[in-house]
């Protein structure tokens, strides 16, 4: 018996994954596959899912987490998109060679070249096409729901033992909502057997170890197995479509690929993903005005469909493939290229191949798109002669110029998409008039970057250069470059990177911690609101213990986030740079007296900005000042500064308000019982006792030896 | 297949709206399908959701460009956005709005439209504009215009989506809206006629691109179209102009000071206060004790100021004039206080005006009841003096009722009269030896002694009552030679009509009070007073005066030594001007009864205000009444009415924000020492030195009234605030968003959050 919801394509996913009853779970939120990670999340929390579930500092770490849990012999699942998807391209390269079956469920968007591109193309999956993965596209929530579940059948099956990505279209799938059949657990017991692995696996009672790699011999034919297994798992792909359909009653063509009226065809489109769907309605208009045409979608990329393509190709005279990635400098996407490579030395009669660029970066694909393309393939088939191989929908006429310096009035031009409310708006303001014109200011993508420096589409929200939307690993290692560039150049303009607590605490520690020790010289200003707020209010290593976020929200296993936050600014006091200091939107001066003393210095300077969310934190956006005062005031913030390795506390309250005053306020903060505040009270006094005696004393850090 | 396009902003739950509807029709055997905007969702922004309904399953996807229906969940969006964007013609639009479908203005001819305020029903639902409950209204309005899904389909759903009192109030939203959308359906001109699409020809976009994806274009996004609430002054009053009884613009005064502008300040005080030199030593100043500032520290000093900028009106320069060049004259009985400020506000508005006054000399209760170690004589003669510059003439040894009487002022040609006579009949003790010798009433003591006469004191001098009257009378026994002087009062200290001031000073000045005693009888020897018979009291249940009732201790009567003993225990008008016949009414507490809001009489052309309408009561009521006077008489020569003052709201300690304020101490006046003063009738106030008194107007807080402290223009987080002088505080409302954070954080509460209904 089967429940039916309406779900969004994320969540059908999240349910999926639920009936599967994977036992670790490691994802990092990035739009847009965090509301997968928020279900899953949510499940965890109320109980329904009996599952480990890490909140992980980044994509790399992520996959690395779930494919070693997978070595300990449990059922794993991950998620990720585009950049994520880049970020942890090592850990994704690396699991086919062990031979895991890890499901990983990758929200198709493109990887920005550059810019922030949050779109959907499948240029994040086609870049990972030849590691070894089974890559199956879905194009509806339904199917994404069921290919979940056929994902660990498939991947788990001995024939296979190999990583498997479910491709779901960004936003055309993740956040559209339709009804969705959710199987009972009991079906999906029965369907999905145990996962048992009887190969590599690290268990006392078993022992065995790993080895890095063999001889060059050895390593090559660890490829040719690879490679084998993966083209075989198509007889497992469609095996297990069948079975769903005799389980369920839901069928995918024959697992490999689905055909719409292609019996009779003349000329095929081939899809894949979401656009198939219109696709469709484009060849049942056709065809009621009795044109002869079809609709292949590829729902098995990996392995490749060679054996139905050369079916087709047999049948048809014309076969047009919709590409919605680009291969730059070959000048076609990868389906177009493996379908012709498929066919080239196929002998006797077979179909003419053309191809469309389309739908990349999120661009619509119409119905009368699809009309153009058919009728383009048709043309073809009457004249038998190709005039155009590789056509771009819609067809684009670009002119590029050079662009041309623009002298800004404003250091920060208003009409950003901000919140209202947002403090991070207020810091980028204060930095920008504290630092003036003579600034180079680099950004990492988060809030702060992307809506509170920046303008609507493609247009600039600050006066001086900058460099926004800098993938989060990045911004200090690109502060660095900028800094040395501008150095050899013999300019002394000053460099600046903003960036919040996940971006330079979480994922872009290593480059953060790198730039430090190297004592690269820019300011780094960290807007610390205790979460990823851009992608929807995940925790990040800032985020305070019991603060509820969407990835750990409170259940009845969970209440809020289970560790205390990290201390970024002592951490990267001892780097032993020149200067560290802390400071709070409510206290302006002592903010802007930090800036300028940090802009006359030298090296790496590093001040952490405390800086509330109402978004975030639920609390009304007029608090915004209120509740950062309350911080200082409780004493959960402490205002100093830092130089030399002496610690000076710059705001002094008179007297310590109680702690509640502060949480009271927030939203994040609703749940928490008598016993957790006193905890946080205790917490609070403890670290306040602590600052006045490091003050007294001196806070002495080590001297580094040998 | 349908498609349909919602309006709403981010951050409210649009596309739940849509997702609901997609579950709903599945109940109904329908296919559906919805989605947000492909974007990032910001609060506040005007965002977009979409859902498409099929009798078979929707596959394609994608944004909806030319829908069939719209829902406009948030009411104020068509004001900044074109919501008929793409809309087909003879489709459907669904708006939240308080309008009639027929009143709705549409850019696209429609074959239907419904309308439901669905801001009313959650505000009935909830209290506010809760926006969930709006969205579930617009769900019900979308049923009962299009009639495309069932309204109990729709409810189920909500029903397994949410629980408790929320799951309850958004079935009673949808209910409600359901029943209350009004549809109009319209006839729908021929439509335009679809040409035949001719040879398919691709699609083509022309771009310019930047090399290197650079951006030079500026932002232009005006994002004030986010705002559901604007900044605005709230205009409330300050406690200091609530609390003072002529409503004297404190506040603005003290920043005029402040800037150095003082004559300015002298203009703007005596607007509603004429004699500032004289309230800034004698008044009660309730203004202090309203004063928001007692909360954190200390009271700002304010009679200190008001005495300094007296002080300096006084000493400036003034053009005298002859008599007033109106035609219409006034006459005033009664130079006090109430008296002098009807003339002044009179004159002022060029009204010759002529006061009249009994006594020898002009001041009233100012001249006769106050002493001069109080109010000096130099300064109530040269305030007198700047009224009659002004051209007004003051008679005296002028009486009414003997010398002059209302009846013959009219003769004389005078056009209104005002009586002010205060109240300067001291009362009787009623107990046995008031007659004796060496029994003197209070005020008439006093009054003795400023009219400049020989007044005898005894050794042993014993004041009766509370009053400022009764203080005063002790200090100045004392400073007249009486060796010991001590005050008995029926309650105690708290319930002491006097001010605080004084009673402290009395006390300073070695004058015994002895609380909880009252007078049974005066002990005489020969026909001269000796001593009197007191008994103690204790208090019992308020009067009406709103104080405790001194209740006699029975058994405890004792006797004091006196050979002075001074009754003041409080002061009557004389009303024996009044004849048998006169319109005028006296009330049973010995006064005059007048109109409270114009002062009228009853009696055509004939006011009374201050004392001889309150009973003794303070200067500062006085001067209102005054003012007040002066008012009515010009708009009733006039045949105007006397305008209505709309009463503001007081802004509280709670509407500060106090964390922005440092704690300074209170400039206190210096004094002549206590031993040192009880042997003059020198001045002991100093009052405050300027760059005492510039120092002290700086702890005003500046309740209400926008400084340009430019904290809400340091806090906006976009910056679009302007504090410059030359604008003023000023919004860019193009850009303002409507955090609030100006109106959250302003040090005194200047500003307010108006809701854009």
């Amino acid at each position: 018996m089967s429940d039916i919801k309406a779900l969004t394509g994320n969540e059908a996913i999240a349910y999926g994954v639920r009936l599967a009853k994977p036992k670790v779970i490691a994802a990092y939120p990035i739009t847009p596959q965090t509301t997968i990670v928020e279900t899953l999340a949510n499940f965890v929390a109320d109980g329904s899912l009996k599952a480990q579930f890490v909140e992980s500092e980044g994509e790399h770490g992520a996959i690395f987490t779930v494919m070693s849990a997978a070595l300990t012999g449990v059922r794993v699942f991950t998620g990720t998109s585009s950049q994520g998807f880049a970020y942890g391209y090592e850990a994704i390269a690396y699991i086919p060679g062990r031979r895991l079956p890890v499901v990983m469920a990758v929200a198709n968007r493109p990887i920005s070249s550059p810019g922030k591109a949050v779109e959907c193309d499948h240029s994040d999956t086609m870049t990972g096409r030849d590691l070894g993965w089974l890559q199956l596209y879905v194009a509806s929530n339904q199917e994404a729901l069921d290919t979940i579940i056929q994902a660990y059948r498939i991947a788990e099956d001995q024939k296979v033992l190999l990583p498997i990505m479910v491709c779901i279209d960004g936003f055309y799938i993740t956040h559209t909502t339709e009804m969705v059949q959710v199987p009972d657990q009991k079906s999906v017991d029965e369907f999905l057997p145990v996962y048992e692995p009887r190969h590599v696996v690290l268990d006392v009672c078993n022992p065995m170890s790993l080895s890095g790699g063999g001889t060059p011999e050895e390593d090559m034919g660890y490829e040719y197995i690879k490679n084998e297994a993966l083209i075989q798992s198509a007889d497992v792909i469609k095996q297990a479509n069948t079975e769903f359909a005799d389980k369920f009653g839901r069928k995918y063509g024959n697992g490999l690929v689905e055909l719409y009226n292609c019996d009779d065809a003349d000329v095929v489109l081939v899809t894949m993903g979401s656009m198939s769907g219109t696709g469709k309605i484009a060849v049942t208009e056709m065809r009621a005005e009795g044109k002869k045409v079809g609709l292949v979608r590829v729902r098995s990329f990996r392995p490749f469909p060679k054996e139905d393509i050369i079916a087709l190709a047999k049948k048809v005279k014309v076969i047009a493939v919709v590409d919605r990635s680009i291969s730059r400098g070959l000048g076609e996407g990868p389906c177009v290229t493996e379908v012709k490579s498929t066919l080239y030395n196929l002998e006797g009669e077979k179909a003419h191949v053309i191809g469309f660029t389309a739908g990349l970066h999120s661009v619509e694909v119409l119905v009368s798109d699809f009309k153009y393309m058919a009728d383009k393939a048709f043309k073809v088939a009457q004249t038998g002669k190709i005039t155009s191989e590789i056509e771009w929908i819609p067809n684009l006429e670009v002119t590029t110029k050079n662009p041309v310096p623009v002298q800004h009035e404003k250091l920060l031009i208003p009409g950003t998409t901000a919140c209202p409310g947002c403090g991070m708006a207020l810091v980028v303001r204060t930095v920008a008039e504290a630092m003036g014109k003579n600034t180079v200011l680099v950004e990492n993508i988060g809030c702060g970057a992307w809506n509170a420096a920046q303008g609507m589409g493609s247009m600039t929200g600050l006066g001086m250069p900058s460099f926004p939307s800098m993938p989060l690993p990045s911004g200090s290692a690109c502060a660095t470059g900028i800094s040395l560039g501008l150095k050899e150049k013999g300019q002394d303009t000053k460099v600046v990177l903003l960036g919040g607590d996940g971006s330079l605490g979480d994922i872009g520690f290593t480059a953060l911690s790198g730039a430090a020790e190297r004592n690269s010289d820019f300011v780094c200003v960290t807007e610390d609101n205790e979460a990823y707020a851009n992608t929807g209010i995940q925790r990040s290593g800032a985020t305070p213990q019991y603060a509820w976020t969407t990835t750990t929200p409170v259940g009845a296993n969970k209440t809020g986030k289970s560790t205390p936050r990290k201390d970024m600014p002592l951490i990267m006091a001892a780097h032993r740079i020149p200067y560290v200091a802390t400071a709070s939107l409510a206290y302006p001066e002592d903010f802007k007296r930090k800036l300028e003393k940090a802009k006359q210095m030298h090296g790496f300077r590093y001040i952490h900005v405390y800086t509330p969310c109402p978004t975030s934190w639920r609390f009304p956006p007029e608090k915004l000042i209120e509740v950062s005062r309350l911080g200082v005031t409780t004493g959960i913030f402490t205002l100093y500064e830092i130089e030399d390795g002496k610690l000076k506390i710059t705001v002094r309250p008179a007297k310590f308000k109680p702690v509640s005053d502060y949480l009271k306020v927030q939203g994040r903060f609703s749940h928490l019982t008598a016993e957790e505040i006193e905890a946080i009270q205790k917490d609070v006094d403890g670290a306040q006792a602590q600052m006045q005696g490091w003050e007294k004393s001196g806070l002495s850090l080590p001297v580094a030896t040998g | 297949m349908k498609e349909v396009v919602f309006y709403a902003r981010g951050g409210q739950g649009a596309v739940t709206v849509a997702a609901v509807l997609v579950a709903a029709f599945n109940i109904e055997g329908k296919y559906a399908q919805a989605f947000p905007f492909f974007g990032g969702e910001r609060r506040g922004a005007p965002v977009k959701a979409f859902l498409r309904i099929d009798d078979k399953p929707v596959t394609t996807r994608g944004q909806i460009y030319k829908p069939d229906c719209i829902v406009v969940l948030d009411s104020k969006l068509p004001n900044s956005m074109n919501v008929f964007d793409g809309l087909k013609q003879g489709g459907i639009g669904i708006f939240n709005s308080g309008l009639s479908p027929s009143d709705i203005k549409l850019k696209v001819p429609l074959s239907k439209v419904g309308a439901v305020d669905a801001n009313k029903i959650a505000d009935t639902i909830f209290g506010s504009m809760a926006i969930p409950f709006t969205n579930f209204a617009m769900l019900g309005a979308f049923a009962a215009t299009t009639g495309w899904v069932g309204l109990e389909s729709i409810i189920e759903v909500s029903k397994s989506k949410f629980t408790g009192n929320a799951a309850k109030n958004n079935e009673k939203a949808t209910r409600m809206a359901y029943e209350l959308t009004t549809v109009a359906s319209f006839t729908v001109p021929e439509l335009e006629i679809v040409p035949i699409p001719g040879p398919l020809v691709a699609r083509k976009v022309k771009l310019e691109l930047l090399l290197g994806m650079a951006v030079n274009k500026e932002s232009t996004a005006k994002t004030g179209s986010w705002r559901t609430r604007t900044p605005l002054f709230a205009n409330m009053v300050p406690p200091c102009t609530d609390g003072c009884p002529a409503g004297i613009k404190i506040r603005d005064y003290l920043a005029l000071v402040e800037e150095g502008k003082l004559a300015e300040a002298v203009q703007l005080l005596q607007e509603d206060n004429p004699i500032p030199a004289i309230t800034g030593r004698v008044c009660y100043h309730p203004c202090e004790g309203a004063c928001n500032r007692k909360n954190f520290d200390e009271p700002i000093a304010i009679h200190s100021i008001e005495r300094f900028v007296g002080d300096h009106a006084l000493a400036s320069q003034k053009a005298a004039i002859e008599t007033a060049a109106g035609e219409n004259k006034i006459a005033i009985i009664g130079s006090g206080p109430a008296g002098l400020s009807a003339a002044y506000y009179l004159a002022k508005k060029s009204y010759p005006v002529t006061v009249l006054e009994a006594l020898p000399l002009a001041g009233g209760m100012l001249r006769v009841g106050i002493p001069e170690y109080r109010l000096p004589r130099n300064i109530l003669d040269s305030t007198i003096d700047d009224i009659k510059k002004l051209g007004v003439a003051i008679k005296t040894g002028v009486a009414l009722g003997k010398d002059i009487t209302i009846d013959g002022l009219f003769e004389q040609g005078y056009k209104a009269v005002f009586i002010a006579t205060g109240a300067h009949k001291a009362q009787g003790l009623d107990i046995p030896g008031e007659n004796a010798k060496g029994v003197i009433k209070g005020i008439e003591f006093l009054r003795d002694i400023n009219l400049g006469k020989k007044v005898k004191v005894g050794k042993k001098t014993v004041v009766i009552g509370g009053g400022n009257v009764a203080i005063d009378a002790a200090r100045s026994a004392l400073r007249l030679g009486s060796k010991e002087v001590s005050i008995i009062y029926r309650r105690t200290r708290e319930e002491m009509p006097a001010r605080d001031e004084e009673i402290s000073a009395c006390e300073a000045e070695g004058i015994e009070i002895e609380y909880l005693t009252a007078p049974v009888k005066i002990l005489e020897k020969d026909g001269k007073a000796v001593g009197i018979e007191c008994m103690r009291m204790k208090l019992g249940k308020p009067d009406e005066s709103g104080r405790k009732s001194p209740l006699p201790v029975s058994g405890s009567e004792f006797a004091i030594d006196a050979d002075m003993v001074v009754p003041a225990i409080g002061q009557t008008p004389d009303l024996s001007f009044i004849g048998k016949d006169e319109v005028i009414k006296i009330s049973t507490s010995g006064t005059l009864v007048v109109n409270a809001k114009n002062l009228s009489t009853g009696r055509t052309g004939v006011y009374a205000g201050g004392d001889v309408v309150n009973g003794p009561a303070t200067v500062v009521d006085a001067i209102a009444a005054g003012k007040k006077a002066a008012l009515t008489i010009d708009a009733a020569l006039k045949g105007e009415q006397l305008p209505e003052l709309a009463k503001g709201k007081v802004i509280e300690y709670a509407d500060l924000n106090v964390d922005y304020f440092a704690e300074a101490p209170r400039h206190v006046e210096a004094e002549i020492p206590a031993g040192k003063r009880k042997s003059t009738f020198r001045e002991v106030s100093a009052g405050l030195d300027e760059p005492a008194v510039m120092s002290e107007v700086k702890r005003c807080f500046h309740c209400g009234a926008c400084n340009l402290c430019e904290v809400c223009s340091t806090m906006c987080p976009e910056g679009i605030l302007s504090t410059r002088k030359e604008t003023g505080w000023k919004p860019d409302l193009d850009q303002c968003k409507g955090c609030g954070i100006c109106a959250n954080e302003c040090p005194r509460g200047a500003l307010e959050m108006v809701l854009d209904r």
